[in-house]
């Protein structure tokens, strides 16, 4: 079942990303090697301080996909609240228990995308970066964000 | 030639006379039995509740559930054995006014014809029906091991029931015995009064039913021939058949219903005839209390580890997924 799907995945990733305009901040989304390893490129939304950054992301699918969520990563360096600095671990709930199988690789990588522009500081991986924003310091957050990806981002796929 | 005529004319004058002075009641007819037959029904199903409560009190719930034929069968003999055995007439029969002659309308049958009356309406049914229950099953075994001719394809059943509707068709014709335990032991009903031709008239008769059941009969008689007729033919090509191929079970066609095939389950549109969790199109469609459809596989492979709908998280366990069909 989860190879049927994930052909089936395939297709409509080469259709939506070159046909439409809804995914335009996702670069590319394909598989390495076989089905089960995927690599996804997302781009920084344009008006946030992610802006001219990409970003690399290492999608594992179980083998009882879409049973079970895939396991997504950050591979370059991503300043974010909700991303853990070293590994590039995610803290999003749709990858954990809010999983379900409604959701696709594609729609996954575009939460991802709104979660870079829409953090949740409440349950923070990166505590520092949380930390700015919380007590409200938009510049400073902004700031050390756009630092990040300069030095992480540009340039890295 | 001259004198039978004659002696035949002296005879239907005497016949004119014999009401008057013969003490020969007029036999009854037929709507005034069924209608006697249909009180005294009721009321032996009275008795039969009642006696039924007896043996409630006596031995408890579970005889009855286990033993409601007896009871039926102890009710029928004893509403017999109160009236007609000792000589008296029956409720319903009281209602039309009926009263037992024998077979040429002359003589009160005796108390042995009475008897064998009770004992054939009441307990020889039940026993014959005892019996044939045990012997069934033997008799379907050797059936399907031996070739079987169509007159050995009828079943005692369908021989009792064919007996039973070839009686009740004479009954609408002639208005004898309605019972078929009357007729044998040649309880025939007269009436108790006198009755004038008018009023005869009046009542009609039921000969159009008897007619119904005769052609009733010939068609299934018709159609059994056919049938047996066929069964043999079949028999036989089947006989040539497996001399050929042996020991291969037969192909089991797959129940799947997949809808990517337009034909199935048409009232789901094109739009929704894929499955969301293997998106393709649905193979045996299955829904989910919240009215989303999914594969069966798809569905209940989620439902184990997660008790919601994948679409819209309303609450779903295994055993609430309904399959289409």
């Amino acid at each position: 079942m989860a190879t049927k799907r994930l052909m089936k995945e395939y297709n409509s990733i080469q259709k939506a990303l070159s046909d439409t305009q809804e995914y335009e901040n996702i670069v590319s989304l394909e598989p390495t090697g076989d089905l089960f390893s995927w690599c996804g490129v997302i781009r920084g939304p344009s008006n946030s301080p992610f802006q001219a950054g990409t970003w690399k992301i290492k999608i594992e699918v179980p083998q009882n996909y879409p049973i079970a969520p895939p396991k997504m990563k950050f591979v370059n360096k991503l300043c974010h609240p909700n991303v853990n600095f070293q590994t590039g671990e995610i803290c999003l709930d749709i990858l954990q228990n809010q999983w379900t199988p409604a959701w696709t690789l594609l729609t996954t990588m575009s939460a991802i995308l709104l979660l870079l522009q829409d953090p949740e500081p409440t349950s923070p991986l990166n505590i520092d970066i949380s930390n700015l924003l919380k007590s409200g310091d938009i510049k400073a957050y902004n700031g050390l964000i756009r630092f990040y990806t300069h030095k992480y981002a540009i340039d890295s796929v | 030639m001259s004198e039978g005529l004659e002696s035949d004319g002296l005879k239907r004058d005497q016949q004119a006379l014999v009401p008057v002075q013969d003490h020969v009641l007029p036999f009854a007819d037929a709507p005034s039995i069924v209608r006697a037959h249909q009180k005294d029904s009721y009321f032996e199903s009275v008795l039969r509740d009642k006696v039924q409560g007896a043996v409630q009190v006596l031995t408890g719930q579970r005889f009855i559930h286990t033993h409601p034929d007896e009871i039926t069968v102890a009710a029928k003999a004893l509403y017999v054995g109160l009236t007609t055995v000792l000589g008296s007439r029956t409720l319903g029969e009281e209602y039309t006014d009926l009263m037992y002659v024998t077979r040429d309308g002359k003589r009160i049958p005796k108390l042995l014809r009475r008897l064998g009356f009770l004992a054939s309406y009441s307990i020889i049914p039940y026993v014959i029906t005892r019996i044939l229950r045990r012997l069934l099953p033997v008799d379907e075994g050797e059936g399907a091991s031996s070739k079987k001719n169509w007159f050995q394809s009828l079943s005692y059943s369908k021989i009792l029931d064919t007996l039973l509707n070839v009686h009740l068709a004479l009954f609408y014709f002639n208005g004898a015995y309605y019972d078929l335990a009357k007729r044998i032991f040649g309880l025939r009903y007269a009436f108790g009064h006198r009755v004038d031709k008018e009023e005869q008239l009046s009542r009609g008769g039921y000969e159009l039913l008897g007619g119904l059941i005769f052609t009733q009969i010939a068609f299934k008689a018709i159609k059994h021939f056919s049938e047996s007729f066929q069964n043999d033919r079949t028999r036989k090509s089947n006989t040539e058949v497996s001399d050929n191929i042996t020991g291969v079970p037969p192909s089991v066609p797959s129940n799947d219903i997949d809808l990517s095939n337009p034909k199935l389950l048409k009232f789901i549109p094109d739009f929704s005839r894929n499955c969301m969790l293997c998106l393709s199109p649905m193979t045996n469609p299955s829904c989910a209390p919240c009215g989303h459809l999914f594969c069966w596989n798809c569905i209940s492979d989620w439902s184990r580890d997660h008790p919601e709908c994948p679409l819209c998280r309303q609450a779903l366990t295994e055993q609430s997924i309904l399959p289409l069909r």
